[in-house]
């Protein structure tokens, strides 16, 4: 069941952008501003910079401790966890939608192919979840579209099959976002989960080295 | 199941605790079982009420005919004896509305029965379990009982 209109195309685009400011939004509070590379993709998702020298992230971090490094590569690890588990679950709900969406417009067109051969035709129809019963179709010029929220919308042909391909197209290009952005989410999850473990091998290094020259 | 006699006094506390630890999660699984039954009697018993809500005479009657989850056209209702019930996996079968009642109930029927089957081994397990707890109480007040012992022991030769 499409939980958004499917007629109303710049709502649609509208979330689209609220969404990417929500990503903006989240990644500014990240206060170690070193960790993150600096540039953006499309969607306002931060690239993740690949610490090559452990003590030159520390030198140039406003606070140069390890805990609160290491502390702040946690907290931005797991927004993108959180990022990367909307966008999978976005993917799967797309992944529902467009076969349906597909199907809807193909019946759209062949019942106005029936319309124009002044043919009626029978079809069986859902009664309840597992019993369908007889029906005869009489096209008579209009249907109607179920837009969700208790709100059916009679169309004539036309204006139904315009609809429906607006929807389908924002619904393969949200999915072909999501696809993008999901791969790119998971780089750079693997990114500062390396970046965690240089950090913190650093540190150990460092600690054994010192505990030596004490006992030295 | 194979009902054993195991006599529960003789095992030690870590074996009630494993024992305790199977019937739990024994008992969550049936839990879960009956009422994933519970809900396909509820499917079946609304199909029913849908099924109840045609009758012969609507036959030719003008209806919105939903072919699709989002598509609605017009069109008259068919033949409410020429239904098709929906087996599972793709197969469907072609009943009246007499015939398709019937094999809702006949489903509706055996579901009970395996939720009330369920419910009896439910209910079994659960009475185990309670022996279970109430001899690991036991044990576990002997133990004490026995570590008090030996504490007023050493404090009356130490």
């Amino acid at each position: 069941m499409a939980e958004e209109s499917k007629g109303d195309a710049e709502t649609t685009l509208d979330k689209n952008s609220a969404a990417t400011e929500d990503a903006s939004e989240q990644f500014k509070n990240i206060k170690m501003a070193t960790i993150l590379s600096g540039e953006k993709n499309a969607r306002g998702i931060p690239y993740v910079a690949f610490i090559d020298s452990v003590e030159g992230t520390l030198a140039t971090t406003t606070d140069g401790t390890v805990e609160k490094l290491i502390g702040a590569m946690n907290e931005l690890h797991q927004k993108f966890k959180i990022l990367e588990g909307h966008k999978a679950r976005t993917k799967a709900s797309m992944k529902l939608k467009i076969p349906e969406i597909k199907r809807t417009l193909q019946l759209v067109r062949h019942i106005q192919e029936k319309h124009e051969a002044s043919e009626d035709f029978g079809a069986h129809y859902s009664l309840s979840e597992m019993l369908y019963g007889r029906a005869k179709v009489t096209p008579d010029g209009t249907v109607c579209l179920w837009l969700g929220a208790n709100v059916m919308v009679e169309y004539p042909y036309d204006e139904a099959i315009s609809i429906l391909e607006l929807s389908l197209k924002n619904a393969c290009l949200r999915r072909d976002i999501c696809e993008e952005d999901l791969d790119m989410v998971r780089d750079q999850i693997i990114t500062v989960e390396v970046n965690i473990a240089r950090v913190f091998n650093h540190d150990v290094v460092r600690r054994r080295q010192a505990k030596g020259e004490v006992e030295a | 199941m194979a009902q054993q006699q195991v006599d529960i006094s003789a095992m030690s506390l870590e074996q009630l605790n494993t024992y305790k630890g199977q019937f739990e999660n024994e008992i969550k699984q049936l839990h879960a079982r009956h009422s994933g039954l519970k809900q396909a009697e509820g499917r079946f018993r609304q199909s029913k009420d849908a099924l109840a809500a045609i009758s012969k005479d609507d036959e030719g009657r003008r209806m919105l005919v939903p072919l699709t989850q989002s598509l609605y056209v017009p069109g008259e209702l068919g033949d409410p004896d020429q239904l098709l019930v929906e087996l599972g996996t793709g197969y469907y079968i072609e009943k009246t509305q007499q015939g398709a009642t019937e094999l809702l109930d006949r489903k509706i029927g055996t579901v009970s029965k395996n939720a009330e089957d369920i419910n009896t081994v439910v209910a079994s397990k659960q009475q185990n379990y309670d022996a279970i707890v109430q001899m690991m109480q036991v044990k576990m007040a002997q133990i004490q009982e026995r570590r008090s012992e030996l504490q007023r022991q050493q404090d009356r030769s130490g």
